[in-house]
């Protein structure tokens, strides 16, 4: 019979190069908080971009309110209906030209998160604002060991013209720690994952042990792992049990994305694709997806964003039978043909979404309640059409309970010219980050709850 | 174990890419009230930009932001409006140029509104008289700056009640929002019982749009959800859903609502009911009855209503196996496998049962509300092979459909 003791929120589990955290387990719970009510998990919030605009007429349901019929694009989402709010009507006025002339994408890339115009340079007098999540972070990110984490599937770019006079900063970046520092993205999931977990001495420096011993990181840790589990109640060792298995298969397939590209590098000499960079795109946002799970689950971070792809991008979707490039087809001039392509990538993206709402609906908080529950994960488009490159009435869902301080199930209608910025502000107080003000905003969203 | 090393956390974003910033950071107001008025458009919009993030300290600045809104550069005079939001009650020499610029509707009326209604009181008066204007995007920008005053414009009460019977409905719908925002209850209830059923209406959504629902507008609300009016039946009801515990001794009539004539009003109940949980689960055994309401529409109401308590409607679930035989799946083949899939697998079982009858309809049904657990229904796999080739077409589908959502055969 195992007796159950107390752990600190912080307990790790430590190998050679590598330091573990660990989900919230009931062993974890303050000793007065643990018999009837635990403490209330903390709340989280990830962004998430995807490029070039929706197939809006696939995209905005016909009802309000409760009770609303997914559109095509939206289906996917169909078994976390009611844990969506789909918002219609926000607009990004500082995401249009207003007197900068081209340059659509990067400029409402920018708009994004900070509700703010971007100066229109390539040079390095960047100026836009501080993003959401940077100033979530700076409230809060003092509460975990990464104030935030930054993902992508494409690289960051922070110099060069990207988009008719507009720094690829813009472009490739959501996150601003200032209104001109871009915060880079990390496209690498294996980086990822080793900053995550990677074992840091008292002055913060990494030590890389681990993978010069080509040894896995759960590998590392399976002594004290074993020894943990001897202390712990039935429920934490199973949790400990699932958490672990997790990990392993997230690093398995990271091994896994790494040796296919490889492979297939080697047959393509042509071809230049930097280490790491799984070239599965939908094994790569999976990943992405798991990382960012783990790491909330582990309290190692509360705020996220994760940009499927750069803004304007050209990707390929050949692995839905979507060969042309996304760009190309989202100036579709109303030609059904591409407009179907269109709405298929959509809907690619949106079963991304799916499954990164299945993983946090799948991980149990001490309380019993899902990571779900506790999260806020704002899923959308900073352009609305991509032909008509738009941004009024911008493609947005709003995933999750934010702690009990959203009312979820509903489609809900917005006066046009509403800012997304108000969205923005009213999800940075239900973090815990009471900002007057962000960007363009006049005050909070209503309706929300 | 280890504990985490911990005194670096704030250093470990991801590498910040470090520009230099603007040149002129550390300008004087006074400077930047010069360069609002450069002939260098990349001057003008960086002291617009300037002064907006100077907030109240940008006061000197007033008299030279009024004339930038009328600069030809949409950033300048954004920017400069915002400013002017952000200086707030100094701001006053900007009411007229800003009231004036309400008709046009567009970012520029929403700005100027905005700006106005941070100006305060001192606005009040000219915004007052705008509600009387010709155009109806003045009326609407005049009442939404009104709203954004909250319960400093408890003035502007009487007059935003009188457009709520606006010819225009987006004028009528921001005057309601408006009231919400101001929020003065007793005029509020008064409405309640006005001769308009339009002024009815908006009040009643007023009520249930204000931050705090008003306890005493409940007992005059729930009055109006026998309302002779339809819509003002639906905004009574999704307000009454918004006062969570208060509703507990109401909840027949919210319940009874589910069986209204107008399809509007009863998805109005469900959503009521929806908005009101946890508060309103005593709600589920008044709503058993009415799954055996001879219209169907009624019941399939009901369905959809326990279906939004979740397993707390577990007790339901015999009632709402007893509705099966009742619906005919070429009409409505979504209701009761959502309802069934919200409660939870605990439906899987008596589902199951259903396989064994020779009712081609019960049978499609229940393989069509099966097939909606996926995969958490593969042990009814077998049971739903026996039907895979039925000789019902309606069936055979069904079962086919259930089949592949569920999964492959064992």
């Amino acid at each position: 019979m195992t007796t159950a003791r107390r752990l600190s929120r912080r307990t790790v589990l430590r190998g050679i190069g590598a330091s573990l955290a660990l989900p919230a387990l009931e062993a974890m719970q303050p000793r007065l908080a643990r018999a009837d009510q635990p403490a209330a998990p903390p709340r989280r919030m990830a962004f998430l971009m995807v490029p070039n605009g929706v197939h809006l007429p696939d995209w905005t349901p016909a009802g309000d309110g409760y009770d609303y019929t997914l559109p095509y694009i939206l289906e996917p989402l169909a078994a976390h209906q009611d844990d969506l709010l789909v918002l219609s009507g926000l607009t990004h006025d500082k995401g249009r030209a207003n007197g900068d002339a081209a340059g659509d994408h990067a400029r409402a890339c920018a708009a994004f998160l900070t509700g703010c115009q971007p100066r229109k340079t390539h040079g390095a007098n960047l100026q836009v604002g501080i993003s959401a999540d940077q100033l979530a972070a700076a409230h809060v990110g003092d509460a975990t060991l990464f104030p935030s984490l930054e993902l992508g599937c494409d690289g960051s770019h922070v110099s060069g013209n990207c988009d008719s006079g507009y720094s690829c900063a813009y472009s490739s970046c959501i996150s601003w720690s200032s209104a001109s520092t871009p915060v880079s993205k990390s496209n690498n999931p294996r980086a990822v994952f080793e900053r995550l977990f990677a074992f840091r001495d008292k002055n913060g420096a990494t030590d890389s042990r681990s993978r010069l011993l080509k040894k896995s990181i759960l590998d590392s840790v399976t002594e004290e792992a074993r020894g943990l589990q001897a202390r712990l109640g039935k429920t934490d060792q199973r949790k400990l049990d699932e958490y672990l298995t997790g990990v392993g298969q997230i690093e398995r397939r990271i091994a896994r994305a790494e040796q296919q590209t490889t492979d297939r590098l080697t047959n393509l000499p042509g071809l230049i694709k930097p280490a790491g960079i799984p070239d599965n795109y939908p094994e790569h946002v999976r990943l992405m997806c798991d990382m960012m799970v783990l790491a909330f689950q582990c309290d190692l971070t509360r705020i996220s964003t994760f940009m499927l792809a750069n803004e304007g991008s050209n990707r390929s979707y050949s692995f839905i039978d979507v060969p042309d490039g996304h760009h190309d087809l989202s100036h579709h001039q109303g030609k059904a043909e591409k407009q179907n392509k269109i709405r298929q990538i959509n809907r690619f993206h949106i079963q991304q979404l799916a499954y990164l709402l299945e993983r946090l609906s799948s991980v149990r908080e001490p309380d019993g309640s899902r990571l779900l529950d506790h999260s806020m994960i704002c899923y959308g488009s900073a352009i609305s059409d991509g032909n008509a490159h738009n941004n009024e009435n911008l493609p947005i869902v709003l995933a999750g309970g934010g702690g009990g301080s959203l009312r979820t199930g509903r489609h809900v209608r917005y006066e046009q010219e509403t800012p997304m910025a108000n969205l923005l502000l009213s999800m940075l107080h239900r973090i815990g980050a009471p900002v007057e003000r962000l960007g363009d905003s006049t005050g909070h969203l209503s309706n929300l709850v | 174990m280890n504990r985490m090393p911990w005194p670096l956390a704030g250093l470990l974003c991801w590498l910040p890419l470090d520009f230099t910033a603007r040149a002129d950071e550390t300008a004087s107001v006074g400077e930047l009230i010069e360069a609002l008025q450069s002939k260098d458009l990349a001057e003008r919009r960086n002291a617009a930009y300037d002064l907006d993030q100077l907030g109240k300290q940008a006061a000197p600045a007033v008299a030279a932001l009024l004339t930038a809104l009328d600069d030809a550069d949409q950033q300048v005079w954004s920017r400069s409006a915002s400013a002017l939001a952000g200086i707030g009650p100094p701001a006053e020499p900007a009411i007229p140029k800003l009231v004036a610029g309400l008709p046009g509707g567009g970012q520029r009326a929403y700005r100027y509104g905005y700006a106005l209604s941070q100006i305060g009181p001192a606005a009040l008066p000219v915004l007052l008289e705008t509600l009387k204007a010709e155009q109806p995007p003045a009326r609407g920008g005049a009442a939404r700056s009104l709203g954004w005053m909250g319960p400093n414009a408890t003035s502007a009460v009487p007059p935003l009640l009188e457009l709520l019977d606006d010819a225009d409905t987006a004028v009528a719908q921001l005057s309601a929002e408006a009231l919400g925002r101001i929020g003065v209850v007793p005029s509020l209830v008064e409405t309640l019982a006005h001769e308009s059923a339009a002024r009815r209406r908006g009040a009643a959504y007023a009520l249930g749009h204000m931050a705090t629902p008003p306890l005493e507008a409940l007992p005059p609300l729930l009055k109006a959800i026998q309302d002779a009016d339809e819509k003002v039946r639906v905004a009574a009801l999704l307000a009454v859903g918004g006062f969570g515990n208060a509703t507990v001794p109401h909840l027949p009539q919210l319940v009874a609502a589910v069986a209204d004539p107008q399809p509007l009003v009863r998805d109005a109940a469900v959503a009521a009911l929806t908005r009101a949980r946890p508060h309103s689960l005593p709600a589920v055994p008044l709503l058993v009855p009415h799954l055996g309401h001879e219209r169907t529409e009624v019941a399939l109401t009901a369905a959809r209503a326990l279906g939004r308590f979740g397993p707390a409607a577990k007790p339901a679930v015999p009632a709402l196996i007893a509705v099966l035989p009742n619906i005919d799946p070429t009409e409505d083949n979504t209701t009761l496998p959502r309802t069934f899939k919200r409660i939870g697998p605990e439906s899987i079982p008596p589902l199951a049962e259903l396989l064994k009858s020779d009712n081609p309809r019960l049978l499609a049904m229940a393989a069509t509300c099966l097939g909606g657990f996926g995969t958490r229904a593969e042990t009814v796999l077998p049971a739903l092979e026996t039907h895979r080739e039925h000789a019902d077409p309606a069936v055979s589908a069904a079962v086919q459909s259930a089949i592949a959502k569920i999964g492959p055969a064992p």
